[in-house]
């Protein structure tokens, strides 16, 4: 008990020392530094018009580029840790119960509504609220339904390998595409800016975020299927 | 044609090649070996095409992403120091690859694989980048690749470490990210040189807060007292090769971190000194801990806290000496402790043992191995003819340099660790070399021994020219305290 | 101000429960609840009295925004967020496989 309470007391200080801090930076002042560059020059540099696609993959692309790989990273760790062999997964009885026909039926008719959402919200980043990572958790979440609706279940794991690896690259490639063009660096925005407001526009933005959208997509079925590949095994030893 | 010398591809290369081992493990599970080694010799190539440009050329090399010119982008900027660590961190992650190939043998080897480049190509992304968001993801790269890592074993010490350096892995992760947003609140921006010209109004109070956060945040990636509880399980829990990386260069690249937002960021002249306790407690803590440990590897963990510890008091001591004497010890501390990790992964696999105990007598079983740790050892301790004896030198010199009530008790304390040091290394070589039950000749595997053997010749190398090296090392020192070149560079380029 | 105290007590409370809870789940919880926190506060720093979304569209203009740039990193720190938790989820899978339990008292080395 008394632990709980110098805990508590520990950490409503530290949260008074931030809000001190913070009091020189009130709610809703406008403290913008690069910030107002950014929405003052994003419809003209870049051709989108959603300015937070435009930072994120055109002015801090490069931490995308780190974002995506932070996935992947957790996704193949997820993979190391939980491993299992083809003839595991065999041995392995599935005891969840079957659910019921419509819900079966009723989650693959569902699923490719699902999918094509989330390929809108992909497709259409640079111009709506949205983009790669939002539409790439959606089709996720319709691989998730997928697998709490039907314990049969499984995804091909090699095919996930090639797709996630592929997207990646091709963010890579698509990067260092830039440095032989005409701008010289990493990620410079090489391909025609087009007209804001149409989906073809903004150079290489719809790309890459087609290409994280793939990678985000695949990469959480991947982990999905990880996990409940782990379902039915008995726990612990004496 | 194109640049082959942008930092960027210190980047792009390792991402690129861990994408493509994705792809080829869906096809060939053995060829994903050799990925790694591919990675960091384009890394080795394009480290070298900067050199001339960094040692005796301009002495930086900045490089802009998305066409843009920095605050408005991120962009790389590759100094002495950073060219140091990426240096160290690619040398590392080369050998190290080799090492695996002969080390690792299971059938998620290619996941193993992928991790790998990514962990070393993370260390090298932290040292280069220019931006404190950047710092931030590149840390979580490396962060998570190395919960991975020291996950791989699956048994219950790799489960127990790797959990338990997750959550504080993603804790400093955190502390740093609201470092950065606080900074980020005050200034408006998250380039570091921009910070640093906006920061320098601020007063003592004001940059405190979230220099703490940020500070709090890589010390504990960094093993500093009392952070570090999650470095002696998680170092030993990892197999050997990512150990060494680990030991080697990774908690060292998060001292790195806080020299460059301390010194080139904050420009906190006034703060290093209260660091100096951190760096006391760390250095006590580990060398003491290490004496009491039967496990080889945990007491090279426990070596490295106290390795971290000494490193980082050179650095507190705050004159431009001494923090060039703390970057001739990150070399030492990163070659012998990456080879000791090596060499004791090799025992390892032979005797079935992490106890210090079954060494008995590998000394003339593995003849050249044990030859190997032994010279590890010594550098270490600091004990001529190797450079660890200049590296640590050099650092009580500094600190016998100014003398008050802190410096001395500094210098005792530094000398008495060093000898605790000599005392727990020593035992172990004593042990090497007492004839054991058996004594048949062991087979000494080449692949596992040629790389700590080429560890153990940049060794050498350093040791044979002392002089160049502490030359170098005070170069970065110079430069990295005169932070208005830095700023010129990045933000009145091009 | 109320936005960043809310954050701020939110990770608070993230913190309390990695520290004081014994079940490995709540700790997972826990660091979901610091994760939200802090993007919450990220997002609630950037914004700009009056402001509005930063898309362009008819009839809005830059000088109306709020600022884009903490909503980047906040969609950075989401996804950051959620590897992390997929890992340490596997984590524990591997530790209740080893153990049996949830119960981080049942475990060597995480006693504390």
């Amino acid at each position: 008990m008394t632990r709980s309470i110098v805990y508590s007391v520990f950490l409503a200080l530290i949260v008074a020392v931030v809000l001190v801090f913070l009091v020189a930076f009130p709610f809703g002042q406008n403290k913008m530094g690069v910030g107002q560059y950014y929405l003052d020059n994003t419809v003209k540099q870049t051709g989108a018009e959603n300015v937070v696609t435009a930072i994120t993959l055109e002015y801090r692309g490069f931490d995308t580029l780190g974002e995506v790989t932070v996935l992947f990273a957790a996704a193949t760790g997820v993979s190391l840790l939980l491993y299992l062999t083809d003839e595991e997964k065999k041995r392995r009885r599935n005891p969840r119960v079957q659910p019921n026909f419509v819900v079966r039926v009723g989650s693959r008719i569902i699923f490719p509504f699902v999918v094509l959402f989330g390929l809108y919200i992909i497709v259409h980043g640079h111009l709506t609220p949205g983009g790669g990572f939002q539409g790439g958790a959606i089709i996720a979440s319709g691989v998730l339904m997928l697998y709490l609706a039907n314990p049969d279940m499984h995804v091909s794991r090699n095919n996930l390998l090639i797709t996630e690896g592929l997207a990646g690259l091709t963010y890579v490639l698509l990067g260092t595409a830039g440095l032989f063009t005409a701008g010289r660096s990493f990620l410079a925005n090489f391909l025609p800016l087009g007209t804001p407001g149409l989906v073809l526009s903004a150079g290489i933005l719809l790309p890459l975020y087609i290409a994280v959208g793939v990678k985000v997509g695949s990469e959480f079925s991947g982990i999905i299927d990880d996990l409940f590949s782990q379902a039915g095994e008995t726990g612990g030893e004496a | 044609m194109v640049n082959l010398s942008d930092p960027v591809l210190l980047v792009a290369s390792p991402l690129f090649f861990a994408f493509l081992a994705t792809i080829v493990s869906a096809f060939s599970k053995k060829a994903v070996k050799f990925f790694p080694v591919a990675a960091f010799l384009v890394n080795s190539v394009v480290l070298s095409l900067n050199a001339s440009v960094i040692l005796s050329g301009a002495g930086i090399v900045i490089s802009k992403t998305a066409a843009m010119n920095p605050p408005f982008s991120i962009n790389m900027a590759m100094d002495k120091l950073s060219f140091l660590i990426a240096v160290i961190a690619t040398l590392l992650g080369l050998i190290v690859s080799v090492y695996n190939i002969f080390y690792i043998r299971s059938e998620r080897d290619s996941k193993f694989y992928s991790l790998f480049i990514l962990l070393v190509g993370g260390i090298t992304w932290i040292a280069i980048t220019g931006d404190l968001f950047n710092v931030f993801v590149a840390f979580e790269v490396t962060s998570i690749a190395a919960f991975g890592l020291v996950g791989f074993e699956r048994d219950k010490d790799a489960a127990e470490a790797g959990f338990k350096y997750l959550v504080l892995g993603i804790l400093a992760g955190t502390l740093l990210l609201i470092g950065v947003v606080l900074l980020y609140t005050a200034t408006g921006t998250l380039n570091m040189a921009d910070i640093a010209m906006k920061v320098s109004t601020f007063s003592f109070m004001q940059k405190l807060i979230p220099f703490t956060f940020i500070f709090l945040g890589l010390a504990t990636e960094g093993a500093l007292f009392p952070l570090n509880a999650w470095l002696p399980d998680a170092h030993p829990a990892a197999p050997s090769g990512v150990s060494a990386i680990l030991s080697g260069i990774m908690t060292t690249s998060s001292i790195y971190a806080i020299v460059r937002v301390t010194v080139t960021v904050f420009n906190y002249g006034t703060v290093i000194p209260f660091l100096s306790l951190f760096a006391v407690f760390t250095l006590f803590f580990g060398e003491v801990s290490a004496f009491f440990q039967k496990d080889i590897k945990r007491m090279l963990a426990y070596s490295t806290i106290g390795q971290t510890g000494l490193i980082f008091l050179a650095f507190s001591i705050g004159s431009e000496g001494a923090i060039g004497a703390s970057f001739a010890q990150i070399i030492n501390q990163s070659l012998s402790k990456a080879m000791l990790f090596l060499i004791a992964g090799a025992f390892i696999l032979v005797t079935n043992s992490r106890e210090i105990e079954s060494l008995k007598g590998m000394g003339y079983r593995m003849k050249i191995s044990s030859a190997l740790f032994v010279a590890g050892a010594l550098s270490l301790t600091g004990l001529p003819p190797f450079f660890g004896f200049v590296s640590k030198l050099n650092i009580l010199l500094s600190l016998a340099d100014n003398i008050n009530v802190f410096t001395v008790s500094y210098l005792v304390l530094a000398v008495a660790m060093s000898l605790v040091e000599a005392a727990y290394f020593f035992r172990v070589i004593k042990t090497l070399y007492t004839r054991g039950a058996s004594d048949g000749k062991l087979h000494e595997n080449a692949g596992l021994l040629i790389p700590a053997l080429l560890l153990g010749l940049v060794l050498i190398t350093v040791s044979l020219f002392p002089a160049q090296t502490i030359g170098f090392t005070k170069s970065i020192a110079s430069q990295l305290v005169n932070r208005g070149y830095y700023l010129q560079a990045v933000l009145g380029g091009k | 101000m109320i936005f960043y105290a809310a954050a701020l007590v939110l990770i608070a409370i993230g913190l309390y429960a990695i520290i004081i809870k014994k079940n490995l789940v709540k700790i997972i919880i826990g660091l979901d609840l610091i994760e939200t926190g802090v993007n919450l506060l990220i997002v609630s720093i950037g914004y700009v009295n009056h402001g509005t979304a930063p898309i362009f569209s008819k009839g809005v203009s830059a000088s109306m925004m709020v600022d884009a740039v903490p909503q980047a990193l906040t969609l950075t720190s989401i996804v950051i967020g959620a590897s992390e938790l997929a890992l340490a989820a596997a984590f524990v899978v591997l530790l209740y496989r080893h153990y049996g339990t949830l119960d981080i008292r049942k475990m060597r080395n995480l006693r504390w």
